[in-house]
């Protein structure tokens, strides 16, 4: 299985951001990037990806604020 | 859950209107503003000045293209707002958020039962403002979303489901944006975030249709109405507003940089 860090990295850069430049621990929300309509769609993708259900009170916009924030929320749901 | 809807029979205001030079706030109104934020460089440094050291700093770190001069405009433009309905200055209000996030006046020496919700997406804004009335407004620019039904899935109920799978192309977009805004405009009265709590309720997906929702949604109290309507923008902008109670009216305001806001910075 593909690192997940670089899994979830890629989903953004592909489908969401479009910009190669982002990184690990590129703000995502607060700078602008992705709003709640883009943050549903990622969510949604994890959600498909790892089998997981991911609670409303863990999706909080500081959980999906970057690529290493969102790895870490993940790590708490068991995916590795 | 208890939720309620039913479309009502009036429509959407059709247009929007300078506001007169005397402005007022009646308790049965939701007031929204439309506010462009393609302002060029000297309106958004003649904005910076009244933000926040907060808001100043989060708009130094947008990094994305325009995001920053959008995030000036779009606050400095709330700010100017909020300050001709109080009778006080742009600079001097400030915000506080509840535990959820959701932003409120902090009043320094009166209780101000002002209401307000600030959306803002591709190059346009809206501010709602209501004087003691739970309000939300949401707005977004019709764009590609790789994974909207994916996201319909998850968020609508299977009725709202139901219509979107009867829809192709531009026409089926279009008309999850229509659901989507409405939820998040919704949700944003209640104070709550984006919550997969949306698919146990439905609103119309019909492009000018009232919604009322009695109980709807995970903080919702039993018997607490909320009507939610459509906003008519330009091509390209789909937007909600929505707000406690039944029967209120709507009036909608153009904001002119020219006018309002020039008035407002130095």
């Amino acid at each position: 299985m593909a690192d997940v860090k670089d899994t979830v990295l890629d989903y953004l850069r592909s489908n969401v951001i479009r910009d190669q430049r982002i990184g690990y621990d590129t703000p995502l929300i607060t700078s602008g990037f992705v709003h709640s309509l883009e943050m549903a769609g990622v969510k949604s993708y994890l959600e498909s990806r790892y089998r997981i259900k991911i609670p409303d009170e863990l999706a909080t916009p500081q959980a999906f604020d970057s690529v290493d924030n969102i790895t870490r929320l993940l790590n708490k749901l068991g995916v590795r | 859950m208890g939720a309620h809807s039913s479309e009502a029979a009036e429509g959407v205001p059709a247009s929007w209107h300078s506001p007169p030079p005397c402005l007022a706030l009646n308790r049965d109104e939701v007031h929204v503003w439309r506010v462009p934020l393609d302002v060029p460089p000297g309106i958004v440094a003649g904005l910076f000045p009244l933000l926040s050291a907060g808001e100043q700093t989060r708009a130094e770190q947008l990094r994305a293209e325009d995001a920053s001069r959008r995030f000036v405009a779009s606050h400095g433009a709330l700010r100017i707002i909020l300050a001709r309905y109080l009778g006080d200055k742009p600079e001097r209000l400030r915000f506080l958020a509840d535990a959820w996030g959701k932003p409120r006046l902090d009043p320094p020496a009166r209780t101000s039962p002002l209401r307000f919700s600030l959306s803002h997406s591709g190059e346009l804004a809206l501010c709602a403002v209501t004087e003691g009335r739970d309000v939300g407004v949401d707005l977004e620019q019709i764009r590609a979303v790789s994974a909207w039904r994916e996201i319909a899935a998850r968020y609508f109920s299977p009725d709202e489901q139901s219509v979107l799978r009867a829809l192709t192309g531009d026409r089926a977009l279009q008309t999850f944006f229509h659901g989507w805004t409405r939820k998040e405009a919704y949700s944003k009265a209640l104070g709550d975030g984006v919550s997969q709590a949306w698919a146990q309720y439905s609103v119309s997906l019909a492009p000018r249709a009232v919604t009322e929702l009695t109980g709807a949604g995970p903080r919702a109290e039993q018997g607490r109405r909320f009507t939610l309507c459509p906003l008519e923008l330009e091509p390209g902008y789909v937007a909600a507003v929505a707000a406690q109670g039944a029967g209120w009216s709507l009036r909608c305001w153009h904001w002119s940089w020219a006018t309002e806001g020039a008035a407002r910075i130095a």
